[in-house]
């Protein structure tokens, strides 16, 4: 049944690019405008890039979750779901994993290229991207909660952002802490156990509160 | 068996009906009319399980159905909006309905199945149809595809929310040869309607307008 659903919902949103196209857009654009914005010495940049990086990434995946279940409350697929036997946590678990790896696949490799804007060197990239992979879906998940806490607001996107971004400043501060503890050749295994642990909690706890969430707004 | 016993719905601080009590037995159809605002929508997602009613209880097979597992095993709904996904063809549409109820899913990919599947679209007129976006399908011909579930399910109590809206009159003559041939076999089926039906048999009706 996982599968079934994550299936379903990789051929949806392969269907409709949009949705997922225009978050990376976005993110290349935001982190662009930046370079260009900002003095072009190369000390600047690189202390600039990380944060840059994470607020874009985190912008994106805020635009992504926002119609995240509109679609599905307004067309009757949670109804499906809801009076499906299997637990309606296990079938937002399998969506949300299918909508990551939608995601996650085109920011791990895009930011190496965004890196490079902030002369931030190559060495860098494993750090960078074991931080995009250990945040993405927590941010993913943490931000459906917010997306189903408002998916019968009409233009729920402000609310949902005044929800949602307080909850991102954790990860945020880890994320970046990470990448400049790496350019200072500092370690960073403190921050990545700190991402991980929220990424096991997101992913483990946040289908139960989304569940609840999409049934007290699908009465 | 259905029971509904002293149902109370209360929709902001509106009562939307009071008191209600109805029956529903194996082989019937209960027809729910009323104007509209009369909670008949409400009273279908009570009974599916969406809401809670604000007092009474809802029974099956003298059970209440929050402490009933096997209810949702026995139900299927199917509401005004009728779960069918934009972007998924009529088939994909009707195949995954499918793969959410364990009862349906075990040979949801064999070739038996997929000719199951293609002889249901084409019972309620899709054939030729089958690959088609149902984006690019009209409302009534998504309403088909929402109701070949129907000539699928293995479900004992159908619940369905205006299932004639937007149908063609084949369509309905279908559909009511369908809830027909499912309280031939016992089933029971609750809907509601602003037409009243012409040819359904074992008809009772419930007037929301009067509690």
């Amino acid at each position: 049944m996982l599968s079934a659903v994550f299936k379903h919902e990789l051929q949806m949103q392969w269907r409709k690019p949009a949705r997922w196209l225009m978050p990376l857009g976005f993110y290349l654009l935001v982190s662009t405008l930046f370079v260009l914005g900002s003095a072009p010495t190369i000390s600047q940049l690189q202390s600039l890039g990380p944060t840059v990086i994470w607020v874009a990434v985190l912008l994106a995946v805020l635009m992504l979750v926002e119609h995240l279940f509109t679609q599905d409350l307004q067309n009757g697929t949670l109804d499906l779901y809801m009076t499906s036997q299997y637990s309606l946590s296990l079938i937002v678990l399998a969506k949300l994993l299918a909508v990551v790896l939608i995601i996650l696949i085109p920011l791990v490799l895009m930011t190496p290229i965004v890196m490079l804007f902030f002369s931030v060197s190559w060495q860098y990239v494993p750090v960078v991207l074991t931080t995009v992979i250990l945040v993405v879906p927590s941010l993913l998940f943490i931000g459906a909660i917010g997306a189903a806490l408002t998916c019968t607001v009409n233009r729920g996107g402000a609310i949902l952002a005044l929800i949602v971004l307080p909850l991102y400043i954790p990860v945020l501060i880890f994320a970046t802490r990470a990448i400049q503890s790496s350019l200072l050749s500092l370690s960073f295994s403190a921050e990545l156990y700190f991402l991980s642990a929220i990424l096991v909690l997101s992913i483990s706890l946040a289908p139960l509160a989304i569940s609840a969430a999409l049934r007290l707004n699908n009465q | 068996m259905l029971a509904l016993q002293q149902l109370t719905a209360i929709r902001g601080d509106r009562i939307l009906f009071d008191q209600l009590d109805a029956q529903l037995l194996p082989g019937q159809v209960l027809y729910i009319t009323g104007p509209n605002g009369s909670g008949k929508t409400t009273l279908l997602r009570m009974l599916a399980g969406f809401l809670e009613p604000q007092a009474g209880m809802i029974s099956w097979q003298q059970q209440p159905v929050q402490q009933s597992p096997s209810y949702l095993a026995k139900l299927l709904y199917i509401g005004h909006q009728s779960g069918v996904s934009p972007e998924a063809t009529a088939l994909e549409n009707l195949r995954y309905a499918q793969m959410l109820q364990p009862q349906l899913k075990r040979h949801a990919n064999t070739a038996t199945n997929q000719a199951m599947l293609l002889t249901a679209l084409d019972t309620l007129g899709l054939a030729g149809f089958e690959h088609e976006p149902a984006q690019t399908l009209s409302a009534g011909q998504n309403r088909r595809i929402a109701l070949a579930r129907l000539s699928l399910s293995q479900a004992d109590l159908w619940i369905l929310d205006e299932p004639f809206t937007a149908l063609d009159q084949q369509a309905i003559l279908i559909l009511e040869d369908l809830i027909n041939r499912h309280t031939d076999q016992n089933g029971l089926v609750v809907f509601t309607s602003h037409q009243p039906p012409q040819h359904l048999h074992h008809l009772r009706t419930l007037d929301l307008a009067a509690f």
